[in-house]
Protein backbone atom coordinates (compact mmCIF):
# COMPACT_ATOMS: atom_id res chain seq x y z
CA UNK A 1 0.00 0.00 0.00
CA UNK A 2 1.23 3.71 -0.64
CA UNK A 3 2.29 5.42 2.18
CA UNK A 4 0.07 8.48 3.63
CA UNK A 5 0.70 11.49 1.75
CA UNK A 6 2.44 13.10 4.76
CA UNK A 7 4.93 9.81 5.73
CA UNK A 8 6.13 10.41 1.87
CA UNK A 9 6.57 14.08 2.57
CA UNK A 10 8.64 13.12 5.83
CA UNK A 11 10.57 10.45 3.84
CA UNK A 12 11.28 12.98 1.07
CA UNK A 13 12.88 15.38 3.39
CA UNK A 14 14.51 12.45 5.42
CA UNK A 15 16.23 11.20 2.32
CA UNK A 16 17.57 14.72 1.57
CA UNK A 17 19.45 15.27 4.94
CA UNK A 18 20.63 18.14 6.84
CA UNK A 19 20.77 20.23 3.14
CA UNK A 20 17.09 20.28 3.62
CA UNK A 21 14.75 20.92 0.59
CA UNK A 22 12.62 23.25 -1.43
CA UNK A 23 8.90 22.58 -0.63
CA UNK A 24 7.82 22.67 -4.61
CA UNK A 25 10.76 20.14 -4.86
CA UNK A 26 8.73 17.96 -2.61
CA UNK A 27 5.83 18.29 -4.35
CA UNK A 28 7.65 17.13 -7.62
CA UNK A 29 9.18 14.09 -5.70
CA UNK A 30 5.84 12.77 -5.13
CA UNK A 31 4.00 14.52 -8.04
CA UNK A 32 4.53 11.18 -10.24
CA UNK A 33 3.18 9.03 -7.18
CA UNK A 34 -0.06 10.79 -6.16
CA UNK A 35 -2.80 12.26 -7.71
CA UNK A 36 -2.59 15.84 -7.99
CA UNK A 37 -5.61 16.43 -5.40
CA UNK A 38 -3.80 14.37 -2.81
CA UNK A 39 -1.49 16.51 -2.61
CA UNK A 40 -3.66 19.51 -2.18
CA UNK A 41 -2.56 19.49 1.95
CA UNK A 42 0.92 19.31 1.15
CA UNK A 43 1.88 22.85 2.09
CA UNK A 44 -0.53 22.73 5.16
CA UNK A 45 1.52 19.57 6.34
CA UNK A 46 4.46 21.14 6.54
CA UNK A 47 3.64 24.07 8.10
CA UNK A 48 2.00 21.80 10.69
CA UNK A 49 5.42 19.72 11.30
CA UNK A 50 6.79 23.25 11.46
CA UNK A 51 5.01 24.39 14.11
CA UNK A 52 5.74 21.33 15.94
CA UNK A 53 9.45 21.49 15.55
CA UNK A 54 10.19 18.34 13.25
CA UNK A 55 11.27 20.70 10.47
CA UNK A 56 13.62 23.56 10.38
CA UNK A 57 13.18 26.41 7.71
CA UNK A 58 16.46 26.73 6.47
CA UNK A 59 15.44 29.37 3.87
CA UNK A 60 12.89 31.47 2.75
CA UNK A 61 12.00 33.23 -1.20
CA UNK A 62 9.67 35.15 -2.75
CA UNK A 63 8.34 33.57 -5.87
CA UNK A 64 5.66 36.00 -7.73
CA UNK A 65 4.11 36.89 -4.40
CA UNK A 66 4.15 33.61 -3.18
CA UNK A 67 6.32 32.42 0.60
CA UNK A 68 8.45 29.32 -0.56
CA UNK A 69 10.06 27.71 2.13
CA UNK A 70 13.20 25.12 2.33
CA UNK A 71 12.85 22.65 4.69
CA UNK A 72 14.80 20.07 6.70
CA UNK A 73 13.94 17.69 8.88
CA UNK A 74 15.01 18.25 12.43
CA UNK A 75 17.99 16.17 13.48
CA UNK A 76 16.20 14.76 16.88
CA UNK A 77 13.22 13.71 15.16
CA UNK A 78 15.49 11.17 12.84
CA UNK A 79 15.49 8.37 14.50
CA UNK A 80 11.92 8.74 15.83
CA UNK A 81 10.49 8.55 12.02
CA UNK A 82 12.42 5.96 10.77
CA UNK A 83 11.22 3.41 13.14
CA UNK A 84 7.65 4.89 13.93
CA UNK A 85 6.89 5.27 10.47
CA UNK A 86 9.27 2.66 8.81
CA UNK A 87 10.79 5.48 7.04
CA UNK A 88 13.16 3.36 5.25
CA UNK A 89 10.41 1.61 3.45
CA UNK A 90 8.85 5.01 2.24
CA UNK A 91 12.13 6.08 0.85
CA UNK A 92 12.07 2.77 -0.90
CA UNK A 93 8.78 3.93 -2.08
CA UNK A 94 9.53 7.23 -3.34
CA UNK A 95 10.81 8.00 -7.40
CA UNK A 96 14.61 8.55 -6.90
CA UNK A 97 15.05 5.64 -4.26
CA UNK A 98 18.16 4.79 -5.81
CA UNK A 99 20.34 7.33 -5.99
CA UNK A 100 20.18 8.30 -2.05
CA UNK A 101 23.12 7.47 -0.13
CA UNK A 102 22.98 10.65 1.96
CA UNK A 103 19.88 9.23 4.01
CA UNK A 104 21.93 6.25 5.67
CA UNK A 105 25.02 9.01 6.12
CA UNK A 106 22.78 11.52 7.95
CA UNK A 107 21.68 8.71 10.12
CA UNK A 108 24.87 7.23 11.54
CA UNK A 109 25.97 10.97 12.33
CA UNK A 110 23.40 11.78 14.76
CA UNK B 1 -1.23 46.93 1.45
CA UNK B 2 0.01 44.57 -0.60
CA UNK B 3 3.48 47.03 -1.13
CA UNK B 4 3.87 47.09 2.37
CA UNK B 5 3.79 43.20 2.02
CA UNK B 6 6.54 43.33 -0.37
CA UNK B 7 8.73 45.86 1.60
CA UNK B 8 8.70 43.69 4.35
CA UNK B 9 11.02 41.02 4.83
CA UNK B 10 10.22 37.59 4.18
CA UNK B 11 11.08 36.58 8.11
CA UNK B 12 8.49 38.59 9.11
CA UNK B 13 5.50 37.87 6.47
CA UNK B 14 6.54 33.98 7.23
CA UNK B 15 5.59 34.97 10.99
CA UNK B 16 3.06 37.05 10.32
CA UNK B 17 1.30 33.38 7.99
CA UNK B 18 2.38 31.66 10.97
CA UNK B 19 0.72 33.54 13.51
CA UNK B 20 -2.53 34.24 11.36
CA UNK B 21 -2.96 30.62 10.90
CA UNK B 22 -2.66 30.01 15.06
CA UNK B 23 -5.77 32.82 15.25
CA UNK B 24 -7.95 31.22 12.55
CA UNK B 25 -7.32 27.91 14.87
CA UNK B 26 -8.41 29.79 17.85
CA UNK B 27 -11.70 30.91 15.96
CA UNK B 28 -12.44 27.49 14.61
CA UNK B 29 -12.02 26.26 17.90
CA UNK B 30 -14.74 28.63 19.23
CA UNK B 31 -17.33 28.23 16.34
CA UNK B 32 -17.00 24.39 17.10
CA UNK B 33 -19.03 25.50 20.96
CA UNK B 34 -22.39 25.58 19.70
CA UNK B 35 -22.11 22.11 18.06
CA UNK B 36 -21.05 20.36 20.86
CA UNK B 37 -23.80 22.57 23.05
CA UNK B 38 -26.39 20.87 20.96
CA UNK B 39 -25.32 17.77 20.99
CA UNK B 40 -24.59 16.76 24.82
CA UNK B 41 -27.20 18.87 25.65
CA UNK B 42 -29.96 17.02 24.16
CA UNK B 43 -27.90 13.62 24.85
CA UNK B 44 -28.37 15.17 28.93
CA UNK B 45 -31.49 15.76 28.45
CA UNK B 46 -32.26 11.87 26.85
CA UNK B 47 -30.00 9.81 29.42
CA UNK B 48 -32.52 10.46 31.68
CA UNK B 49 -35.60 9.48 29.69
CA UNK B 50 -37.10 5.97 28.51
CA UNK B 51 -35.85 3.85 27.52
CA UNK B 52 -32.07 5.27 29.09
CA UNK B 53 -33.93 5.38 32.22
CA UNK B 54 -34.44 1.49 32.23
CA UNK B 55 -31.35 1.43 34.48
CA UNK B 56 -28.31 3.25 34.93
CA UNK B 57 -25.58 3.51 34.28
CA UNK B 58 -26.62 1.10 31.34
CA UNK B 59 -28.62 3.53 30.05
CA UNK B 60 -25.71 6.28 29.49
CA UNK B 61 -23.78 3.74 27.86
CA UNK B 62 -26.04 2.97 25.79
CA UNK B 63 -26.82 6.61 24.86
CA UNK B 64 -23.24 6.56 23.95
CA UNK B 65 -22.69 3.77 22.49
CA UNK B 66 -25.88 3.59 20.54
CA UNK B 67 -26.71 7.33 19.84
CA UNK B 68 -23.58 9.53 20.00
CA UNK B 69 -20.38 7.88 18.52
CA UNK B 70 -22.28 5.53 15.68
CA UNK B 71 -23.54 9.12 14.08
CA UNK B 72 -20.54 10.51 15.12
CA UNK B 73 -18.30 7.98 12.74
CA UNK B 74 -20.82 8.36 10.10
CA UNK B 75 -20.28 12.36 10.25
CA UNK B 76 -16.73 11.74 10.11
CA UNK B 77 -16.71 9.59 7.84
CA UNK B 78 -18.83 11.70 5.48
CA UNK B 79 -16.07 14.69 5.96
CA UNK B 80 -13.31 11.81 4.84
CA UNK B 81 -15.15 11.49 1.50
CA UNK B 82 -15.97 15.23 0.89
CA UNK B 83 -12.23 16.15 1.86
CA UNK B 84 -10.76 13.40 -0.31
CA UNK B 85 -8.89 12.59 2.97
CA UNK B 86 -10.49 8.93 2.88
CA UNK B 87 -7.26 7.56 1.20
CA UNK B 88 -4.92 8.27 3.81
CA UNK B 89 -7.22 6.81 6.62
CA UNK B 90 -6.47 3.33 5.73
CA UNK B 91 -2.76 4.15 4.84
CA UNK B 92 -1.75 5.26 8.07
CA UNK B 93 -2.45 1.94 9.87
CA UNK B 94 0.29 -0.87 10.13
CA UNK B 95 3.07 1.85 11.33
CA UNK B 96 4.03 1.13 15.13
CA UNK B 97 3.01 4.96 15.94
CA UNK B 98 -0.86 3.70 14.71
CA UNK B 99 -1.31 2.05 18.34
CA UNK B 100 -1.60 5.82 19.33
CA UNK B 101 -5.59 5.50 17.71
CA UNK B 102 -6.19 2.50 20.30
CA UNK B 103 -5.11 4.71 23.20
CA UNK B 104 -6.66 7.67 21.86
CA UNK B 105 -9.94 6.29 21.38
CA UNK B 106 -10.32 4.27 25.08
CA UNK B 107 -9.32 7.31 26.67
CA UNK B 108 -12.10 9.57 24.56
CA UNK B 109 -14.74 6.05 25.35
CA UNK B 110 -13.61 6.71 29.16
CA UNK B 111 -14.20 10.49 29.37
CA UNK B 112 -17.57 10.00 27.01
CA UNK B 113 -19.24 7.47 29.16
CA UNK B 114 -18.27 9.33 32.26
CA UNK B 115 -19.67 12.62 31.12
CA UNK B 116 -23.00 10.54 30.14
CA UNK B 117 -23.26 9.25 33.61
CA UNK B 118 -22.63 12.56 35.10
CA UNK B 119 -25.49 13.73 32.94
CA UNK B 120 -27.70 11.60 34.06
CA UNK B 121 -26.83 12.48 37.90
CA UNK B 122 -26.25 16.04 37.73
CA UNK B 123 -27.28 16.94 34.48
CA UNK B 124 -26.11 18.62 31.49
CA UNK B 125 -25.97 22.15 32.75
CA UNK B 126 -24.18 21.51 35.93
CA UNK B 127 -22.15 18.49 33.92
CA UNK B 128 -21.08 20.80 30.94
CA UNK B 129 -19.18 23.38 32.62
CA UNK B 130 -17.47 21.29 34.98
CA UNK B 131 -16.56 19.24 31.81
CA UNK B 132 -15.09 21.78 29.79
CA UNK B 133 -12.17 22.70 32.24
CA UNK B 134 -10.52 19.51 30.36
CA UNK B 135 -9.27 22.20 28.04
CA UNK B 136 -7.47 24.04 30.61
CA UNK B 137 -6.05 20.43 31.96
CA UNK B 138 -5.08 19.22 28.90
CA UNK B 139 -3.23 22.64 27.91
CA UNK B 140 -1.31 22.01 31.36
CA UNK B 141 -0.34 18.55 29.96
CA UNK B 142 0.25 19.60 26.63
CA UNK B 143 2.27 22.52 27.75
CA UNK B 144 4.60 20.56 29.90
CA UNK B 145 4.86 17.39 27.93
CA UNK B 146 5.54 19.73 24.38
CA UNK B 147 7.71 22.53 26.38
CA UNK B 148 5.39 25.34 25.40
CA UNK B 149 5.50 27.93 27.74
CA UNK B 150 2.29 28.91 29.20
CA UNK B 151 3.09 30.57 32.65
CA UNK B 152 2.47 33.92 32.15
CA UNK B 153 0.71 36.98 34.79
CA UNK B 154 -2.34 35.98 32.14
CA UNK B 155 -2.48 32.41 32.92
CA UNK B 156 -2.97 32.55 37.03
CA UNK B 157 -5.34 35.40 36.63
CA UNK B 158 -7.25 33.07 33.78
CA UNK B 159 -7.06 30.19 36.34
CA UNK B 160 -8.09 32.65 39.40
CA UNK B 161 -11.53 33.08 37.35
CA UNK B 162 -11.72 29.69 36.05
CA UNK B 163 -11.59 28.70 39.92
CA UNK B 164 -14.45 31.61 40.47
CA UNK B 165 -16.42 30.47 37.51
CA UNK B 166 -16.43 27.21 39.00
CA UNK B 167 -17.74 27.77 41.96
CA UNK B 168 -20.48 29.99 40.73
CA UNK B 169 -21.63 27.43 38.66
CA UNK B 170 -21.66 24.81 41.96
CA UNK B 171 -23.80 27.31 43.53
CA UNK B 172 -26.17 27.26 40.76
CA UNK B 173 -26.03 22.97 41.48
CA UNK B 174 -29.06 23.39 43.58
CA UNK B 175 -31.34 24.72 41.00
CA UNK B 176 -30.41 22.44 37.97
CA UNK B 177 -29.48 19.26 39.09
CA UNK B 178 -32.07 16.50 38.86
CA UNK B 179 -30.40 14.51 41.65
CA UNK B 180 -29.07 15.83 44.98
CA UNK B 181 -26.84 14.54 47.75
CA UNK B 182 -24.80 12.18 47.51
CA UNK B 183 -25.99 10.93 44.09
CA UNK B 184 -24.95 14.73 43.13
CA UNK B 185 -21.92 14.44 44.71
CA UNK B 186 -21.03 10.88 43.05
CA UNK B 187 -21.78 12.94 39.68
CA UNK B 188 -19.67 15.49 40.20
CA UNK B 189 -16.90 13.35 41.41
CA UNK B 190 -17.31 11.46 38.14
CA UNK B 191 -17.84 14.45 35.56
CA UNK B 192 -13.64 15.46 37.41
CA UNK B 193 -12.79 11.84 36.35
CA UNK B 194 -14.00 12.91 32.90
CA UNK B 195 -12.48 16.12 32.83
CA UNK B 196 -9.19 14.22 33.41
CA UNK B 197 -9.24 11.49 31.16
CA UNK B 198 -10.41 14.05 28.61
CA UNK B 199 -7.37 16.35 29.44
CA UNK B 200 -5.17 13.28 28.65
CA UNK B 201 -7.37 12.91 25.25
CA UNK B 202 -6.70 16.71 24.72
CA UNK B 203 -2.66 15.74 24.66
CA UNK B 204 -3.20 12.95 22.86
CA UNK B 205 -4.91 14.20 20.21
CA UNK B 206 -2.70 16.75 19.51
CA UNK B 207 -0.06 14.42 19.60
CA UNK B 208 -1.91 12.39 17.27
CA UNK B 209 -2.33 15.04 14.74
CA UNK B 210 1.29 16.23 14.69
CA UNK B 211 2.12 11.99 14.16
CA UNK B 212 0.08 10.76 11.90
CA UNK B 213 -2.80 12.31 9.01
CA UNK B 214 -5.29 14.38 11.36
CA UNK B 215 -8.35 13.62 9.53
CA UNK B 216 -8.02 9.69 9.34
CA UNK B 217 -6.71 9.69 12.57
CA UNK B 218 -9.56 11.25 14.16
CA UNK B 219 -12.41 8.60 12.28
CA UNK B 220 -10.22 5.66 13.62
CA UNK B 221 -10.86 7.73 17.45
CA UNK B 222 -14.08 7.38 16.74
CA UNK B 223 -14.17 4.24 14.91
CA UNK B 224 -12.75 2.50 17.67
CA UNK B 225 -14.37 3.95 20.51
CA UNK B 226 -17.84 2.45 18.49
CA UNK B 227 -16.56 -0.71 18.67
CA UNK B 228 -14.95 -0.90 22.12
CA UNK B 229 -18.23 0.90 23.55
CA UNK B 230 -20.26 -1.70 22.00
CA UNK B 231 -18.50 -4.93 22.37
CA UNK B 232 -18.83 -3.94 26.27
CA UNK B 233 -22.20 -2.61 26.36
CA UNK B 234 -23.84 -6.07 25.12
CA UNK B 235 -21.34 -8.30 26.41
CA UNK B 236 -21.59 -7.42 30.08
CA UNK B 237 -25.33 -5.57 30.25
CA UNK B 238 -28.15 -7.13 29.11
CA UNK B 239 -30.58 -4.94 29.90
CA UNK B 240 -28.47 -2.48 26.91
CA UNK B 241 -30.09 -5.15 24.01
CA UNK B 242 -33.73 -4.41 25.31
CA UNK B 243 -32.12 -0.36 25.20
CA UNK B 244 -30.78 -1.40 21.33
CA UNK B 245 -34.11 -2.94 20.45
CA UNK B 246 -35.93 0.10 21.20
CA UNK B 247 -33.97 3.21 20.01
CA UNK B 248 -33.46 1.39 16.80
CA UNK B 249 -36.77 0.71 16.26
CA UNK B 250 -37.94 4.58 17.30
CA UNK B 251 -37.56 6.88 14.31
CA UNK B 252 -37.60 9.83 16.68
CA UNK B 253 -34.80 8.57 18.60
CA UNK B 254 -32.81 7.80 15.82
CA UNK B 255 -33.69 11.18 14.50
CA UNK B 256 -32.44 12.45 18.23
CA UNK B 257 -29.12 10.09 17.90
CA UNK B 258 -28.51 11.97 14.65
CA UNK B 259 -28.25 15.37 15.92
CA UNK B 260 -26.39 14.47 18.93
CA UNK B 261 -23.76 12.10 16.62
CA UNK B 262 -23.26 14.76 14.20
CA UNK B 263 -23.06 17.89 16.27
CA UNK B 264 -20.53 15.89 17.76
CA UNK B 265 -18.66 15.25 14.96
CA UNK B 266 -18.28 19.23 13.98
CA UNK B 267 -17.25 19.50 16.81
CA UNK B 268 -14.15 16.89 17.07
CA UNK B 269 -13.80 18.04 13.21
CA UNK B 270 -13.70 21.82 13.88
CA UNK B 271 -12.83 21.83 17.31
CA UNK B 272 -10.19 18.80 17.54
CA UNK B 273 -9.52 18.62 13.92
CA UNK B 274 -8.78 21.69 12.47
CA UNK B 275 -8.52 24.24 16.20
CA UNK B 276 -5.47 22.05 17.97
CA UNK B 277 -3.71 21.31 14.08
CA UNK B 278 -3.76 25.05 13.84
CA UNK B 279 -3.25 26.54 17.00
CA UNK B 280 -2.01 23.74 18.98
CA UNK B 281 -3.00 21.65 22.15
CA UNK B 282 -2.89 24.41 24.58
CA UNK B 283 -5.00 27.13 22.44
CA UNK B 284 -7.41 25.24 20.20
CA UNK B 285 -7.66 22.44 23.37
CA UNK B 286 -8.81 25.35 26.03
CA UNK B 287 -11.12 27.17 23.64
CA UNK B 288 -12.53 23.77 21.89
CA UNK B 289 -12.99 22.71 25.76
CA UNK B 290 -14.40 26.02 27.46
CA UNK B 291 -16.67 26.92 24.30
CA UNK B 292 -18.26 23.47 23.40
CA UNK B 293 -18.94 22.89 27.41
CA UNK B 294 -20.22 26.14 28.30
CA UNK B 295 -23.08 26.08 25.35
CA UNK B 296 -23.87 22.66 26.70
CA UNK B 297 -25.02 24.61 30.33
CA UNK B 298 -26.55 27.17 28.29
CA UNK B 299 -28.15 25.46 25.93
CA UNK B 300 -29.47 22.97 28.59
CA UNK B 301 -30.95 26.05 30.90
CA UNK B 302 -32.95 27.44 27.68
CA UNK B 303 -33.59 25.46 24.84
CA UNK B 304 -33.63 22.07 26.65
CA UNK B 305 -36.03 23.09 29.26
CA UNK B 306 -33.60 22.41 32.53
CA UNK B 307 -34.89 24.94 35.22
CA UNK B 308 -33.16 28.51 34.32
CA UNK B 309 -30.14 29.31 36.82
CA UNK B 310 -28.32 33.29 36.24
CA UNK B 311 -25.25 31.64 38.47
CA UNK B 312 -24.42 29.31 35.61
CA UNK B 313 -24.51 31.99 33.07
CA UNK B 314 -22.77 34.33 35.26
CA UNK B 315 -20.04 31.66 36.79
CA UNK B 316 -19.70 30.07 32.89
CA UNK B 317 -19.25 33.93 31.57
CA UNK B 318 -16.09 33.93 34.11
CA UNK B 319 -15.05 31.01 32.56
CA UNK B 320 -14.90 31.76 29.39
CA UNK B 321 -12.99 34.99 30.21
CA UNK B 322 -10.77 32.74 31.88
CA UNK B 323 -10.02 30.69 29.23
CA UNK B 324 -9.63 33.81 27.13
CA UNK B 325 -6.50 35.01 29.83
CA UNK B 326 -5.25 31.88 28.93
CA UNK B 327 -4.88 31.36 25.44
CA UNK B 328 -4.61 35.71 24.87
CA UNK B 329 -0.99 36.42 24.32
CA UNK B 330 0.61 39.42 22.26
CA UNK B 331 0.66 38.69 18.07
CA UNK B 332 4.46 38.06 18.31
CA UNK B 333 4.37 35.42 20.61
CA UNK B 334 1.47 33.18 18.57
CA UNK B 335 3.91 32.19 15.68
CA UNK B 336 6.90 30.21 17.19
CA UNK B 337 5.92 28.76 20.62
CA UNK B 338 6.02 25.39 19.69
CA UNK B 339 9.09 23.09 18.95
Amino acid sequence: MKPAVKYAAVGVLYAAGPEGIWEHEIYGELRSRYPRSALQPLREDLVSMRTVGWLRILQESDHHGQLLRKYALADHIRPFVRYQLHIDDVVAFLPGAGGRPAAGAGERRI
Amino acid sequence: MSTGMVERPLTERSRIADGKKTRMGMIYAMLAGPALGLALGLLSTLVSKPPFSLQQPTGAFAIVALLQVPFGVLGIGVFLLVSGTWRDAGRLIGHPVSWWNLFVSVGGFVGDLCYAVSAALIGGALAGPIGGLFGVVGAIITSILYREKILRWSTLAGLIGLGIGIWVVLSGGKVVSPTHGVYELVGIIVIIVALLTWGFENFAITAGTDLMPAEGFIWWRAFLELVIANVLMFAFFPVARTMAGRVWTDPRLITYGAVIGFGWAIWIIMGYYIGIAYAGGVRGGVLAGTFGFFFIGFFSITVYGVPFSPAIIIGSAVMFAGAAFIVSEPGAYLARKRG
